[in-house]
């Protein structure tokens, strides 16, 4: 990892381990994601796809 | 969740997470963006941002509870030829609730509801309509390199705004996910919808992924190719997602 990356788990690491067990379950999730959809309709417009 | 059952092994952690991006039955408290952008003919387009967020907790000993929110901005570029402006604001929330059990090592099951509100800021941004949305899932680890997860999933609209026609559909899919060496996955979907409030009519999907879990980091990039194979508008879809784990 680089230094960036290694200083960015580090601080999400950080402020996991501060929070109580049952606050950090319930709360703070597992996952991050970024997602890109890209799609191509042969409707006119938004308003008419279905 | 279930992942904290498996092994501590990096091996088996990075299978469930590939299995997790095509099975339901996989409950992970996680939060995402995710951008998708449709282009039309006759070049008007459509820019959505939803916001989302699913919070899981352990019920029981083999079973978890689920809430889910999505909440869409979006931004719609007219033609020119329609003469009508361009509009942006926030589109309709999604509020969806689930469960899911783990009934043996290779068996899991669940399924869940889901509220499709008319919240949208103009009736261009959104359905104009309140839709209830069911589903149920059962997933079969079939060997340790392969998981179907056939799910069934029924819309039905329950109070329409604006003239919008009322939608009443099912659709039968078959999610499989093919585990390959050095943490890469192959996902294929089969989907076949049935459209109650348009003479039945049978439309039917197919869907193509590949999947990473890279070494150095805690990530996964994957991407999917979705492609109808008779009716309907709309033509391919792409999607491109990474997910970072965060490491407990």
């Amino acid at each position: 990892m680089t230094g960036l990356e290694q200083l960015w788990v580090s601080q999400f690491r950080t402020a996991l381990a501060k929070r109580p067990a049952a606050t950090r379950e319930w709360c703070f999730p597992s996952e991050l994601a970024l997602g890109v959809t890209l799609s191509h309709s042969e409707a006119t417009t938004a308003v008419t796809q279905t | 969740m279930f992942a904290a059952e498996m092994p501590t092994d990096s091996d088996a952690t990075a299978v469930e997470q590939l299995k997790a991006l095509n099975d339901r039955t996989i409950i992970v408290s996680r939060v995402w963006l995710d951008t998708e952008w449709d282009q039309f003919k006759q070049g008007a387009e459509k820019a959505t941002w939803t916001l989302g967020g699913l919070w899981g907790w352990r019920a029981r000993d083999q079973q978890d509870w689920a809430v889910r929110l999505k909440v869409p901005f979006v931004y719609h570029r007219s033609d020119e030829a329609s003469g009508h402006t361009d509009i942006g604001g926030m589109g309709d929330i999604e509020v969806a609730t689930g469960t899911a059990f783990r009934l043996s090592d290779r068996w899991r099951t669940g399924g869940g509801i889901e509220l499709h509100a008319d919240t949208a800021s103009n009736p261009a941004l959104g359905d104009s309509m309140w839709r209830v949305h069911l589903f149920w899932a059962v997933a079969c680890d079939v060997t340790n390199w392969l998981t179907l997860t056939p799910t069934t999933e029924y819309n039905h609209s329950i109070a329409e705004e604006h003239n919008a026609p009322p939608q009443r559909y099912i659709e039968l899919s078959l999610p499989a996910t093919f585990i390959l060496p050095h943490d890469w996955s192959i996902g294929t979907n089969y989907k076949a919808k049935v459209d109650f409030e348009n003479g039945d009519h049978w439309t039917h999907t197919v869907d193509l992924g590949v999947a990473k879990r890279l070494s150095n980091v805690p990530v996964v990039l994957s991407a999917t190719l979705e492609k109808p194979l008779n009716g309907g508008a709309k033509k391919f879809q792409a999607n491109f997602t990474m997910t970072y784990y965060f490491e407990k």
